[in-house]
């Protein structure tokens, strides 16, 4: 992992073993995190029925819905925290959230018009990833038609994701009840469905997404920096918008794809990780994605455990338990 | 491979050198037989407007190199968006700009080759600090100063030692050494402002613009600042093109002053030709007089 800059004092036996200590203190820290990573993850495979028990005894069948829903859990806060930290970025503003550029709206849009058309199984998560896509892809070809800059950007979003809503609404109160159970169980984001997709489509795409986005994070730096500054250190602001909404819309449209609409991992995590850590963006979006995966594990765990037999979506827990962790972190932060 | 040249070009020089009377001359020094162009940019019928009014109209400008040029005028007058113009034609929603904005680059074969100005900042060609920069970033001063020098890196590399080393020496200049560990959100509006020049300053670009870099400055640093840009038009050549408000720091730092009035030009040349007390009452619309001090012109 990169090093933050230091200023360097001229080079000395002890400076050089100060620097040699806090690498090596660094690369320590970097394996506990590991480590600890690897344990909560042995700790999520362990949870179920209510209680917990060890990976090492479990039954075949019951590895096989397990370790899809542990696997889904990481890339979907993996997937999400990653494009949050680049969306916020690119938009200047630390409220921006993956759904603002449309996809969280096309997706809903997508699974409720095939629900609504009675196909399931594989027809959903795909509607899903499709709607994402599309609906990206229809707000930057239409930014690219009206021009806006990044406000514009915003605002096209936005209100295209609002429509998107409303006509999911209209959907919906037209339906009948059985679609509009399975509608709103996806609308709030649950990994129950975890396993029935294999995961190498979703595993793709935000392998993809991740290729595009890493190697922009100086990029998306000197964007913070406002478009005509941004210009002048050589970048070209209108093709790395681009590139940033498509890879965002990848990584968020797989992530929909398996677990549907989740709010919040993507606007929390990156602004958390800015607070307490900063840097430049490739550092704090392969943090997000590491941590963001790791948090969203913990909370899909504690979601399959506190209300055993009833599967509280993921979605639902995230909010009830984030919201007030992020404020209480908010106050912490003012003091 | 390259020990191999320089025995050549050594065998190159030296009957040259033999030739001339002065035995010491590097060949790279000769006289251009091409004379260069002098001009940075040039202007021609450009026209800046709303959908309503008029912002800017210029029906000529050129803007010479390798010298300190201050763009002076009232609020409003059309300065700063002369310079987003120079800088970018699609300088934000609603402004249409007409008109053609030449860059005149030197390179090795066209002494004197036109390009649209635009391409230059493109390029990273110019350095630019606006009025309002942005400074909600999690950075540390640090690492916003080292943002300067991110062109010159491929995407997976750290900025060196080197890098650190002169942003560490520019923020010394500049009173900003103290900072070097806060977040870039926590200063004071003079210390950022402080900071984008350093920025600026570690693109070591040719081209420097900045607009109003002096406005949340107290006098000593906005002494310091025009001294040092002072400095790097004489030792090292740059072209800057400044926007400044105080007159007095304007006629003494610059090597050339353009004069602007709602959105024209009204005058370009020497500190002491353009910036005569008519002139100025007239275009600033209150009673201005200069006054010869030990310390310099001071305008009242």
């Amino acid at each position: 992992m990169s090093l933050s800059p230091t200023l360097s004092t001229k080079s000395s036996p002890v400076t050089d073993t100060a620097k040699a200590s806090r690498y090596y203190g660094r690369l320590g820290k970097y394996l506990v995190a590991i480590v600890a990573s690897l344990v909560l993850i042995w700790l999520a495979l362990g949870v179920g029925f209510g209680e917990w028990s060890s990976p090492m005894g479990l039954d075949e069948t019951i590895w096989q819905l397990r370790y899809p829903r542990i696997a889904t859990a990481l890339l979907v806060g993996m997937g999400l925290s990653v494009s949050g930290a680049a969306l916020q970025a690119l938009f200047e503003n630390p409220l921006a959230d993956p759904s603002l550029i449309g996809t969280s709206g096309g997706a809903a849009l997508g699974v409720v018009l095939v629900l609504a058309f009675g196909i399931s199984g594989i027809g959903v998560p795909l509607a899903a990833f499709s709607g994402s896509v599309i609906v990206c892809l229809f707000i930057l070809a239409v930014h690219r038609f009206l021009g806006g800059g990044q406000m514009g950007l915003l605002i096209l979003g936005f209100v295209i994701s609002a429509f998107c809503a409303a006509i999911v609404s209209l959907i919906l109160f037209m339906s009948n009840d059985m679609v509009l159970r399975s509608a709103t169980n996806w609308l709030s984001g649950s990994m129950a469905e975890a396993g029935f997709v294999p995961l190498r489509y979703a595993v793709i795409s935000m392998l993809a997404g991740l290729i595009i986005l890493l190697p922009l994070g100086r990029q998306l730096d000197g964007l913070m920096l406002g478009e005509t500054t941004a210009m002048s250190l050589g970048i070209r602001v209108g093709l790395v918008r681009t590139l940033v909404v498509v890879a965002s819309a990848l990584l968020t449209g797989a992530a929909v794809s398996l677990a549907g609409v989740i709010g919040f991992i993507g606007m929390m995590i990156p602004n958390l990780l800015a607070i307490i850590f900063g840097g430049g963006r490739m550092r704090l979006m392969i943090w997000s994605g590491w941590l963001g995966a790791i948090f969203l594990l913990v909370i899909d765990g504690m979601a399959r455990h506190i209300a055993y037999p009833v599967d509280v979506p993921v979605g639902i827990v995230l909010a009830l338990i984030g919201g007030p962790f992020f404020i209480w972190l908010f106050i912490r932060g003012k003091m | 491979m390259l020990s191999l040249f320089s025995p050549f070009s050594v065998v190159l020089t030296t009957p040259m050198t033999l030739l001339t009377d002065r035995p010491n001359q590097d060949l790279a020094t000769f006289p251009n037989p091409v004379k260069q162009d002098p001009t940075l940019f040039t202007l021609d019928q450009v026209c800046i407007a709303t959908a309503h009014k008029t912002l800017v109209e210029v029906s000529h400008l050129t803007i010479p190199k390798q010298r300190l040029v201050t763009f002076i005028g009232p609020n409003g007058a059309g300065k700063s968006t002369l310079l987003h113009a120079m800088l970018n034609q699609n300088i934000g929603v609603g402004l249409t700009v007409s008109g053609t904005i030449t860059a005149t680059m030197s390179t090795a074969t066209s002494p004197s080759l036109k390009t649209p100005s635009e391409q230059l900042i493109r390029q990273g060609k110019i350095a630019w600090v606006g009025q309002h920069e942005r400074f909600e970033l999690p950075l540390t001063v640090l690492e916003y100063a080292l943002l300067g020098v991110s062109p010159m890196l491929s995407w997976y590399k750290q900025p060196s030692p080197t890098h650190v080393k002169k942003a560490a020496a520019l923020l010394d200049d500049f009173e900003l050494t103290p900072l070097t560990g806060s977040r870039v959100q926590t200063l004071s509006g003079g210390e950022k402002q402080r900071l984008a020049i350093v920025r600026a300053l570690m693109q070591d670009t040719e081209i420097l613009m900045f607009d109003e870099p002096t406005n949340h400055l107290d006098i000593r640093h906005q002494r310091f600042l025009l001294g040092y840009l002072q400095q790097l038009v004489r030792e090292q050549q740059k072209s800057i093109v400044v926007v400044l408000h105080d007159l007095t720091h304007s006629y003494r730092y610059s090597d050339e002053v353009i004069l602007m009035n709602r959105g024209q030009i009204v005058a370009q040349g020497a500190p002491h030709e353009v910036m005569t007390n008519e002139q100025l009452s007239l275009v600033y619309e209150t009673d201005i007089q200069a006054y010869d001090t030990e310390g310099g012109r001071v305008f009242m």
